[in-house]
């Protein structure tokens, strides 16, 4: 059996007692905490993900606003939208938004409680329903961007 | 004669009267396979080093007073057993996120407030006469609060939560859940008492989702689904008294 000491550099905010009272030292995060496990990173990229989201949210609006000035300035957002780095900016922001939709929706079954009757709905089915609901809108969505909107030079709806 | 196994435990020490900060200590001590991280503290303090000061009580997981740092997680000192480590080295340390009044015992002061703030125990508006007989229930509404109830107040969730760590004055994970554990109970009466101090920004709304504390807690209560299910509470509980203001009480 043996012993020894070495100094530790994981607690901050040391400060002083109050007389008659116990060391008020309090270990503090250490920087990269979220390192630690894979759940902290998940969580530390899940709220990363909303800057990424934030900076192309506005960045659409804006060239909507923009496309308002016509044919040449709509030309010219299209053009934009096909920089390579405004692509990399689309695939980045798509990653994290479905990052972000994943984790959201995996909360469904445990914070709703859904019941049918007096049964209640396992956990698992919320969450699975919420999921069908995400890919039948997406879905929707996918088809009305392709068979929506006019085609091009005749003013005909397709 | 075979030599007898050996294994280290890096302690973390802190004594305030002589030291301005914490400092970890190493301890060899012989190995047995049944023998759990709280064994071998209680080695060391018995045969090693009597100064080396730690809570512990029941040592079958029911008391929650020897929450620890064990290699990095919070966990039960009692119910983690060396032999998920040996032959490494188990470096222990408090309770992450907690004063250290001294080694590895740790100030509760704060969570007993935050405890007391949430009314932990059946509130009525009125008593029914004995003569009416007990407060019965179903199974489905014993279901609705039941998982909550199991919350030993070992504070490894609080340990575990970085919100808890950047934000002291976060109510935190185990005094939401048994917040939520009698508001559920049907034979309550004070949620909208409780309500008032979940719905402050230092509550519910601080709990920015990590799940963590879910992950931490050894007696299987999900504080983050607590948390996540009173947020939703209080929103509809918004909307209502904007939708229909004349419900409100």
């Amino acid at each position: 059996m043996s012993h020894t000491q070495t100094t530790v550099s994981w607690v901050r905010n040391v400060a002083t007692a109050p007389a008659g009272y116990h060391s008020a030292t309090r270990p503090g995060l250490p920087w990269g905490w979220w390192r630690a496990n894979h759940r902290y990173t998940i969580y530390m990229l899940r709220e990363l993900s909303s800057l990424f989201i934030a900076l192309w949210s506005v960045r659409f609006v804006m060239q909507l606003d923009r496309m308002r000035s016509g044919k040449n300035a709509y030309e010219a957002v299209v053009a934009a939208q096909r920089h390579p780095l405004s692509v990399l900016l689309n695939l980045v922001t798509l990653l994290f938004a479905i990052l972000h939709s994943v984790t959201f929706l995996q909360l469904a079954g445990t914070v709703q409680t859904v019941r049918l009757g007096a049964r209640r709905l396992p956990a698992e089915h919320v969450t699975a329903g919420a999921f069908a609901g995400w890919a039948a809108a997406s879905l929707m969505l996918l088809v009305t961007l392709l068979c929506g909107g006019r085609k091009e030079g005749t003013g005909q709806t397709r | 004669m075979a030599s007898e196994p050996t294994i280290t435990l890096s302690v973390a020490r802190y004594r305030p009267d002589t030291e301005a900060a914490p400092s970890r200590q190493s301890y060899t001590i012989p190995y047995r396979e049944d023998m759990v991280v709280l064994d071998a503290l209680n080695y060391v303090k018995s045969y090693v080093d009597g100064s080396l000061s730690f809570r512990w009580s029941c040592r079958m997981g029911i008391c929650g007073s020897c929450g620890m740092t064990v290699n990095g997680a919070p966990t039960l000192t009692c119910a983690s057993f060396l032999r998920d480590f040996y032959p490494r080295d188990v470096v222990v340390e408090p309770l992450a996120n907690f004063p250290i009044i001294r080694d590895l015992v740790i100030d509760l002061s704060d969570f007993m407030h935050k405890l007391s703030m949430v009314q932990p125990w059946i509130i009525r508006e009125y008593e029914k006469p004995i003569s009416e007989g007990e407060y019965l229930q179903t199974p489905a509404q014993v279901d609705e609060y039941h998982q909550y109830s199991a919350c030993i107040n070992c504070m490894l969730c609080y340990a575990a939560c970085p919100v808890y760590g950047m934000e002291p004055a976060f109510l935190g994970p185990a005094a939401i859940a048994l917040a939520r554990r009698y508001s559920s109970d049907s034979r309550d009466q004070g949620s909208r008492a409780r309500l008032r101090v979940l719905s402050a920004s230092d509550a519910i709304w601080n709990c920015t989702f990590v799940g963590e504390c879910s992950v931490a807690c050894p007696k299987g209560v999900d504080p983050a689904k607590a948390i996540q299910q009173t947020k939703l509470d209080t929103t509809m509980d918004w909307y209502k008294k904007l939708l229909l203001p004349w419900t409100r009480r």
